[in-house]
């Protein structure tokens, strides 16, 4: 594996300086054939096809391959409105036209290892890309069986629908299925994973879609943590429009579950307790996505470690990882912040190109929740880099007033929307 | 060396030296303080929905609004620009919006 204390090929240029461009154009055949530099991003989601787009925009020189299984991506965030009837499956699915269009060159093709000292890709199929620098985006891989009983075959029975795709529209086609006077049950994970308030989003959305059509029904909740995102704003819309149907257990009260019975649909929690649902949704341990792992960059711990400053692999040189797959503490994983580093890792590997030093690092996050159609709720927060250290701006950001009045949750309700068209339109390209 | 060729020359090295790594608020620094702002309020500042086009406003009026937000008494209507302006020194809030200001 290479490791960031190798001689940088900034400094091995110069120290080729004098040796005339016959090796210098060994070293760096890209440049030398006109190009501004190589890069290959991996995953076109959020974080990697953003990070694409930017890069063509600080400069249409720099060669762009992006590589991305799915022609039509569709996106974890606002599924949740889908399962309260609010929205369609089709509009959270973006395509890649845009990104074509600036220059980029878009393989739809799964990216299955990459050599960090040849610096190559290779994908399925054995085509083999060139890099200079990779920008990883892979998003999360679920730890299957880490959660005893819930493994691929127990996904199709009881979906985590925690990567948007056939897994939202089979959890979907289960709540649609459901009898009234059914049990929803969620299972939550422990902290890190994936959008942090989704799962409370989720039970929203479904309190909604039941209250409106089975009304009999309940949700239950059972969070391996003792505390979530937004929660008192959460606890205080479940009981203003839901009532008694949603039932949140912490892990101190039993919330924890430790084996599925994907079959029977039942859950067993730590304080040995069987909980049987009409509709189990298991929301796994997760991991940073297989292709960190491959590239060398991920941790033991199953995230990948990342340089503050520039989004680059504190394991090897010249890959840069962003979104979901990053230890990136106190940044939350989420399509946003997804976005903001893609920018940064763009803007800092464009300035490399151009021998410029690195730009001072900057992001925020704004997250908008849906407890109820005109009832929004955010958390907010920026970000910036002390002592090396990714650090939150102390006095900045926070959640929502508690005591918001109903034009202040209906306001935060619409600039949700507005967000999703926003950032939509900044990754893809997608027209609201 | 022609006159006119080494003033502007000279021009152009006193360009390079003030917008350069001396200056703490480079051009770079505030295109990458400005990424996530199209977040919400669209590419370049320009919105395609219910959030505020930033794009092309004075930079002034920006900058107030900004440091109105900032404030311990905001806009009225403000719901999460509060939280987010107090992020921001008011150097960066005018480097913002000079960069919105001039954006099309």
């Amino acid at each position: 594996m290479m490791t960031t204390k190798m001689i940088s090929r900034r400094h091995t240029l110069r120290l080729l300086g004098g040796a005339g461009a016959g090796l210098m154009s060994l070293s760096m055949p890209a440049i030398a054939q006109g190009s501004a530099g190589r890069v290959v991003v991996i995953g076109g989601g959020f974080g990697g096809a953003t990070a694409a787009k930017y890069l063509k925009r600080a400069n249409s020189k720099i060669q762009v391959t992006l590589v991305e299984p799915l022609q039509r991506y569709y996106t974890c965030p606002f599924t949740n409105l889908h399962f309260g009837g609010l929205r369609t499956f089709e509009q959270q699915g973006h395509n890649y036209n845009e990104l074509r269009a600036l220059g980029v060159q878009v393989i739809h093709a799964l990216a299955n290892d990459v050599d960090n000292k040849k610096k190559t890709v290779t994908l399925a199929g054995g085509r083999v890309l060139q890099y200079d620098k990779l920008i990883l985006s892979p998003g999360i891989d679920i730890r299957w069986g880490e959660l005893s009983g819930y493994d691929q075959s127990a996904a199709q029975l009881a979906p985590h629908a925690w990567q948007a795709g056939p897994q939202t529209q089979l959890l979907k086609r289960q709540l649609d299925a459901m009898p009234d006077g059914g049990t929803f049950i969620l299972a939550a994970p422990e902290n890190p994973f994936r959008c942090p308030p989704g799962p409370y989003e989720r039970v929203s959305m479904i309190g909604h879609y039941f209250k409106t059509r089975k009304p009999k029904s309940k949700i239950l909740v059972l969070d391996a943590k003792e505390n979530f995102s937004k929660q008192g704003l959460f606890l205080d819309g479940w009981k203003k429009f839901y009532g008694e149907m949603i039932e949140w257990v912490p892990v101190s009260k039993g919330g924890k579950v430790v084996r599925v019975d994907a079959k029977s649909r039942e859950v067993e929690t730590e304080f040995g307790k069987i909980h049987k649902a009409s509709v189990l949704n298991v929301v796994p341990p997760q991991k940073a996505g297989f292709i960190a792992d491959r590239a060398g960059v991920t941790a033991s711990n199953g995230w990948v470690p990342i340089k503050a400053e520039t989004f680059e692999s504190t394991q090897v040189a010249d890959i840069y990882v962003i979104g979901d797959a990053t230890a990136a503490s106190p940044m939350p994983k989420s399509g946003f912040v997804a976005n903001a580093q893609g920018k940064l890792a763009a803007a800092v590997i464009a300035a490399s190109f151009a021998g410029r030093p690195a730009p001072t690092a900057s992001w925020a996050n704004t997250c908008y929740s849906l407890v109820a159609p005109d009832y929004g709720i955010s958390v907010a927060n920026v970000y910036d880099v002390v002592n090396g250290k990714l650090n939150e701006i102390k006095g900045s950001g926070g959640v929502s007033p508690r005591d918001a009045s109903p034009e202040f949750r209906k306001l935060e309700a619409d600039y949700g929307v507005a967000w999703y068209n926003a950032i939509a339109n900044d990754a893809w390209g997608t027209k609201a | 060396m022609d006159r006119k060729i080494f003033a502007t020359a000279t021009a152009a090295f006193l360009f390079l030296v003030s917008s350069g790594p001396l200056s703490a608020q480079s051009a770079a620094d505030t295109a990458v303080l400005a990424g996530p702002c199209a977040n919400c309020h669209g590419t370049n500042g320009k919105s395609n929905g219910k959030i505020p086009t930033l794009a092309g406003r004075p930079a002034t009026a920006l900058a107030a609004v900004m440091k109105a937000f900032k404030s311990e008494t905001p806009t009225p209507a403000t719901t999460i620009m509060n939280r987010i302006a107090k992020g921001y020194t008011d150097e960066q809030i005018e480097a913002l919006a000079k960069y919105f200001a001039e954006q099309k």
